[in-house]
């Protein structure tokens, strides 16, 4: 549009010399407008700015800067954890007033990568949708979603029409205004899809989750420390629930090591099979391919256990065609 | 690897043989004054109209529970006595309460314990309420005596907020305690300004939270009336106890079992490794007075 506007211009000064001149100018300064418009266009919005300060008759005055592990746990003390184990770089709230109406508080985490994001998203939600960024749940009062390196949530401490209207209206404007979007951690393709429960993926690379569907034990013997990457995921129906862990360690040998821990601790007495029954009668079995571990948990029977492995094996091998 | 630690399989084996946590040692107990008990009782008492359904408390009904609850504990003859057994003239006590916004300790059960503490013979100026100035708060600097009370509620990294983690503002750097999920929590009970002062537990149980979303954790979907107090003379038992109702309930509300994520290790460890108390329900002589409907245990 504005080059065929300054070519119309140029056409009208007849090719005179000194109408070049300008028409030079004018590609040049066209250009440089293009240029700055498209950049415009692509420019990482910053979000932590973005938020309004008032919405169909809310306010917000107040803009907490979270920057640090230390105003985090004075933010929000204990809970400031979950956060940190996750890489939390920085966060932001707002909190939104109106007079006869409960209060809404917006917080928005840069968890440094969207792993991260989908990690702690992953670790608070049980029920996912796509309403929001890449992935949310609403549950009375409170929407949570990630996007990209974020996550956000949205909250009231009372769900009124009015408060559940402004919380949806915010994470509209911040689901739209967050305009990078991110990947999943890669270690979920090792997941097999059959009879998986999606909701139920939690990705983790802090020791502290592991037990999260499942105890499995107190310690770190899986020597998973707080880097090692991780995910557990519920297979079947309620009632009817196996677990599955993965973790996958930067080495061979640190893998060999955790597979050694676990079949030493789990069966002292060298009663170890490739599919154990366990006290409880639920069936299990652990297996290492190369740097990774693998374990399954709580099967309803032998049958089930081995074709959840066999599932297993065929995943890996897509994934990494040169496993043997 | 030299040392054994709890796998699922151990607690499932133990469980076959003699009942889970057989492993678990058993705490010494706590000796009321002028008595021989040291049985780990714990008392739990409900009352259906201890909260309204807002879910605000009645004065009434559960300054009576305190009172049925701490006599039933004690053994004594009545009120004034069973308080008595718990708090000499002399004492010098500090109310360690909750503050946290979402669910605090509810202020008439904190007036009611110090109303009950006065009648004991303490000198109102003698005692102090407080949760996150309890450092320099003078009545706590020279306290004798500690009343513990706070409501029970899921909790992001330590699994629970207990008893045990109450006295995390007896340190001025809570995020110390923090390592491993708040694994060593008991050790609390072991700073100079605490150690030895414990004279009674009261776990609130009349919303409790169980089960949390978002930052600050708290939705109030997840809050039920349980209407419960839960009193004992061993955080650890009366922590142990709670844990077992927030795991009921979690798993009648979800459809199926939902493990406290993480798992509220510093209970058991409080008992294991730090000897404070037993968390060992079949070692825990549970007295369950009132509302029975939906007890969960």
């Amino acid at each position: 549009m504005l080059l065929s506007h300054f070519v119309k211009i140029y056409d009208n000064m007849n090719c005179h010399l000194y109408g070049k001149l300008i028409y030079n100018k004018l590609i040049g300064t066209a250009l440089l407008i293009v240029l700055l418009l498209l950049n415009m266009k692509h420019a990482k919005t910053n979000i932590f700015e973005e938020l309004p300060d008032s919405l169909n008759g809310w306010t917000s005055e107040n803009v907490i800067l979270l920057n640090d592990k230390v105003s985090l746990y004075d933010y929000i003390d204990g809970g400031a954890e979950l956060y940190i184990s996750y890489g939390f770089k920085k966060a932001v709230s707002r909190k939104y007033i109106k007079q006869g109406q409960p209060e809404v508080i917006v917080e928005i985490f840069d968890m440094n990568t969207s792993e991260n994001a989908f990690g702690v998203f992953s670790n608070t939600r049980y029920e996912e949708d796509s309403s929001f960024g890449q992935g949310s749940q609403y549950v009375e009062g409170a929407l949570l979603f990630w996007k990209g390196k974020y996550y956000i949530s949205v909250m009231t401490t009372e769900e009124t029409d009015e408060s559940k209207g402004l919380i949806y209206k915010l994470g509209r404007i911040i689901s739209e205004r967050i305009t990078e979007t991110g990947n999943r951690p890669g270690i979920i393709d090792l997941l097999p899809s059959e009879g998986l429960d999606k909701s139920s993926i939690l990705y983790f690379y802090h020791y502290i989750w592991v037990n999260s569907f499942y105890f499995i034990a107190d310690e770190d013997f899986l020597l998973i420390g707080d880097k090692t990457d991780a995910v557990l995921a519920k297979y079947g129906s309620q009632g009817n629930r196996s677990y599955v862990l993965i973790i996958q360690y930067d080495d061979n040998e640190t893998a060999g090591k955790a597979y050694n821990n676990f079949i030493n601790e789990y069966f002292p007495e060298g009663e170890f099979r490739a599919i154990s029954q366990l006290e409880d009668n639920k069936w299990m079995s652990v297996k290492l391919i190369d740097n990774t571990f693998y374990g399954v948990f709580n099967g309803i029977t032998e049958e089930y256990v081995s074709a959840l492995l066999s599932d297993i094996e065929l995943t890996y091998k897509k994934i990494n065609i040169d496993y043997k | 690897m030299t040392k054994r630690i709890l796998t699922r399989r151990q607690i499932i084996k133990d469980a076959t043989k003699a009942g889970i946590g057989s492993a678990l040692l058993l705490n010494p107990g706590i000796n009321l004054f002028g008595s021989d008990v040291t049985k780990t009782r714990v008392i739990l008492i409900r009352d259906e109209k201890a909260v309204d359904t807002d879910g605000n408390p009645d004065p009434q009904t559960i300054q009576k529970m305190l009172d049925n609850a701490v006599q039933k504990l004690t053994g004594g003859a009545d009120i004034k006595e069973s308080w008595k057994k718990i708090i000499r003239r002399e004492d010098i006590v500090g109310i360690k309460s909750n503050e946290w916004g979402y669910l605090p300790t509810p202020s008439a059960l904190e007036n009611w314990i110090k109303k009950r503490v006065i009648e004991a013979g303490v000198d109102a100026n003698n005692i102090s309420i407080n949760d996150r100035g309890v450092l320099s708060d003078p009545v706590f600097q020279k306290s004798t005596a500690l009343i513990n009370i706070r409501p029970m509620r899921t909790h992001a990294w330590s699994g629970v907020g207990s008893l045990l983690k109450n006295y995390i503002m007896f340190t001025d750097s809570p995020s110390s305690w923090h390592p491993d999920s708040c694994a060593d929590l008991a050790k609390l009970f072991e700073l100079p300004m605490v150690k030895g002062k414990t004279r009674l537990n009261i776990l609130v149980m009349l919303t409790p939270l169980f089960h949390g979303v978002g930052p600050h954790h708290f939705n109030k979907k997840y809050v039920w009336p349980y209407m419960g107090l839960i009193v004992s003379l061993d955080p650890v038992a009366a922590d142990s106890v709670g844990l077992q109702i927030i795991q009921a309930k979690r798993k009648e509300f979800f459809g199926e079992d939902k493990p406290l994520n993480p798992p509220a290790k510093h209970i058991y460890l409080a008992d294991t490794r730090h000897h404070l108390g037993t968390a060992d329900l079949k070692k825990i002589d549970l007295i369950r007075i009132g509302y029975k409907e939906g007890i969960l245990i």
